[in-house]
């Protein structure tokens, strides 16, 4: 342990740094410049960041004289300054508005960069974990065939359990668990609709036990509400003023207050609609006019009736938080935009099956089994960089080959961890260390070194 | 691995990386290979390739013009003015309101809203449609190594599932029994396979490129 904590600029991802120095203008490249700081961080990491920036095409790499890279800030990296977060957020922003996903963008986007709002007590892991398969499942249900309304659970819409097996594969295992998960079992997806529902109901009692029933930390949706508000006032100013697709010039406050008006936490949908129902009101308007131009303009009972217009608008603009369904991008769209935002972050689906005795057919991998395949962060090698496993609290933690829906999956982040179980450990470490641990002793103080020191050993 | 999602392959050709390119067909039987950013490839049918390349470059005409126009408004924006002086010593951000591209606000929000319906529809309808495309499977392809060993080994191996009586299954492929494996038609040896509803485990060395490109984004 080193005395005192390290700079921030050694521990934290430099990608915004870079975006800065780029921005700046600054003479050199951002490694030369950062090694001119008091405490320059570790060369890697500038080297690092500046790759991951090319990967996701905020900046673009030419080659020098003397073998010097010269790097060049794209329209996507100025458009990234403008925003306040992580690069690949800022791009699943910039994504969602361009594909009329911008609420479920701006949740996932506060849901990465602030706490997981799933929460996961020692008493009700299970519980927990069954909430956030049940939220994974409602965000992307089963898809129904023709007139059946029963849910066709046993076939991935992508044709990975068992298309082409007939109605052999209607049975078994597989269909159990694919119903369980929906037909894309994914964190982000869960996540979204999590803080959806939760918004739905509002910052009030109603919402407050919907999120105690589901297990859900309401500070930390909370906390999400404020991100989420920050992010498309940044967002308004950024696009607003020169597009249609954001309303310009919103501010955190007339959000907050507009949230309170319509039971809305955060309020962006409300805002939100009433911009695209004046958008659409706009539109009829302009459709009169250009039928009226072609009419007689000199007979006043042709021209469009202003009361009417006004009152259909504030009909229109007032209800359409209430009564109108919002038009909302489907699962697969949205997985593709997290997919977009976090590319080259894919990795691929590895899950050998069983050899089954006497010739019969392979039984599929457990999920133990299941691996992903990550590539290198550089690109150069053949073979994938690492295999990872997907983390225990994942909604994907527990399926096996045969529930995967797609053979490649995207993922926000990768942490190096140790196979020791954690319970043990914890069990462990009150036998070895309970005497001190009840002397008010904090955690911070206690219990990580002695925690690192465990597992070193 | 925190924070999973799976992918639809047909978001990775249509949505992720800088550009996507049509690399050789494979072996005449109706199959072509996509490479996105060069490295992640992906098997169509011939068919399907060029209406896939025509709506990646819709897409990304959108994106493009989107980011161009979110670029250019951060620079004008009076909020903006320190950030447009920035800017402006960077030498490649026209001033008076227009951007990179050489359209003024108005023309890119105009082109925007054209390109944001058609460019989005399309998207749409092609990931909406995904489920209802069995016969489209997308597989990574295998790169050829220095010596081919490994490949040579892969195409054994295909060759031996191909030629086997078990009802192999496609990645959503309707031809049980063909022997086509996740990898598509006779490339059954790389990739992964599925057998009844099994991811079968792949030739690693095959699935990545392997390539160090830039990733291609002109935007």
């Amino acid at each position: 342990m080193t005395p005192y904590l390290l700079f921030q600029v050694r521990r934290v991802a430099l990608d915004q740094l870079v975006l800065r120095i780029k921005a700046l203008g600054l003479q050199g490249s951002a490694t030369e410049v950062c090694n001119q700081l008091v405490e320059p961080p570790d060369h890697a990491a500038v080297v690092a960041a500046v790759r991951e920036l090319a990967a996701i095409g905020a900046l673009k790499l030419r080659q020098r004289p003397q073998s010097k890279t010269n790097e060049v800030l794209t329209s996507l990296g100025r458009a990234l300054t403008q925003l306040p977060v992580d690069a690949r957020l800022g791009k699943l922003l910039l994504l969602g508005c361009g594909f009329r996903a911008i609420d479920q963008a701006l949740t996932i986007s506060s849901a990465l960069a602030a706490r997981s709002p799933f929460l996961s007590p020692l008493d009700a892991r299970e519980a927990a974990d069954a909430s956030k398969r049940g939220f994974a499942r409602d965000a992307a249900p089963q898809l129904s065939t023709g007139g059946d309304s029963t849910p066709r659970n046993s076939v991935s819409p992508y044709g990975a359990a068992g298309a082409g097996d007939g109605n052999e594969s209607l049975a078994g295992p597989t269909s159990s668990r694919s119903s369980d998960y929906g037909r894309l079992p994914s964190d982000l997806l869960a996540v979204q609709k999590a803080y959806s529902e939760f918004d739905e109901r509002g910052n009030n009692d109603r919402g407050c036990s919907f999120a105690r029933e589901r297990l859900l930390g309401i500070k930390s949706l909370l906390q999400m509400a404020t991100l989420k508000r920050q992010l498309l006032e940044a967002l308004s100013a950024c696009i607003g003023s020169q597009t249609r697709i954001l309303p310009p010039g919103l501010k955190q406050s007339g959000l907050e207050s507009l949230g309170r008006r319509y039971s809305s936490c955060d309020g962006v949908r409300p805002a939100l609609d009433q911009w695209r129902a004046q958008q659409e009101l706009d539109a009829q308007h302009r459709q009169e006019r250009k039928v009226l131009t072609a009419q007689d303009w000199s007979d006043p009972r042709n021209w469009p009736d202003s009361s009417a217009t006004s009152s259909s608008f504030s009909s229109a603009s007032s209800s359409s938080c209430v009564a109108e369904t919002p038009r909302e991008a489907s699962a697969e769209l949205l997985a593709g935009l997290v997919a977009a935002a976090l590319f080259p972050q894919v990795a691929y689906v590895d899950a050998p099956p069983k050899k089954a005795k006497g010739g019969a057919p392979p039984l599929p991998c457990g999920p133990e089994n299941v691996k992903l395949l990550v590539r290198d962060p550089e690109g150069l090698l053949l073979e994938p960089g690492s295999k990872a496993s997907v983390h225990p609290s994942s909604v994907g933690a527990k399926l096996g080959g045969d529930g995967w829906p797609s053979p490649f999956v995207a993922f926000h982040e990768r942490v190096l961890t140790t196979k020791v179980p954690l319970q043990r450990l914890l069990q462990s470490f009150y036998l070895l260390y309970s005497q001190q641990y009840h002397r008010n002793i904090s955690l911070s103080e206690f219990l990580f070194p002695k925690l690192i020191a465990f597992i070193t050993s | 691995m925190r924070d999973v999602t799976p992918v639809p392959p047909l978001a990775l050709v249509l949505l992720c990386g800088g550009h996507l390119t049509c690399e050789d067909k494979i072996d005449g039987r109706g199959w072509a290979t996509l490479a996105v950013d060069g490295w992640l490839r992906l098997q169509v049918p011939t068919s399907a390739a060029p209406v896939l390349l025509d709506a990646r470059k819709r897409v990304n005409a959108l994106v493009q013009s989107l980011v161009a126009t979110a670029a250019a408004a951060g620079a004008s924006t009076a909020s903006g003015s320190h950030r447009a002086s920035i800017l402006a010593r960077l030498g490649d951000v026209p001033s008076q309101g227009s951007n990179s591209d050489g359209l003024n606000g108005q023309e890119s929000a105009m082109e925007l809203e054209a390109v944001a319906e058609a460019g989005l529809l399309t998207a749409l309808e092609l990931l909406v449609k995904l489920p209802v495309l069995p016969e489209t499977p997308f597989v990574p392809l295998p790169k050829a190594k220095p010596g081919g060993g490994a490949n040579k080994n892969a195409k054994k191996r295909a060759n031996k599932k191909s030629n086997s009586s078990s009802s192999s299954l496609g990645y959503g492929g309707k031809g049980g029994g063909k022997g086509c494996g996740y990898g598509g038609k006779g490339s059954g040896g790389s990739g992964i396979r599925r057998h009844h509803g099994t991811i079968v485990g792949p030739d690693v060395s095959s699935i990545w490129g392997g390539y160090a490109k830039d990733s291609g984004h002109d935007w």
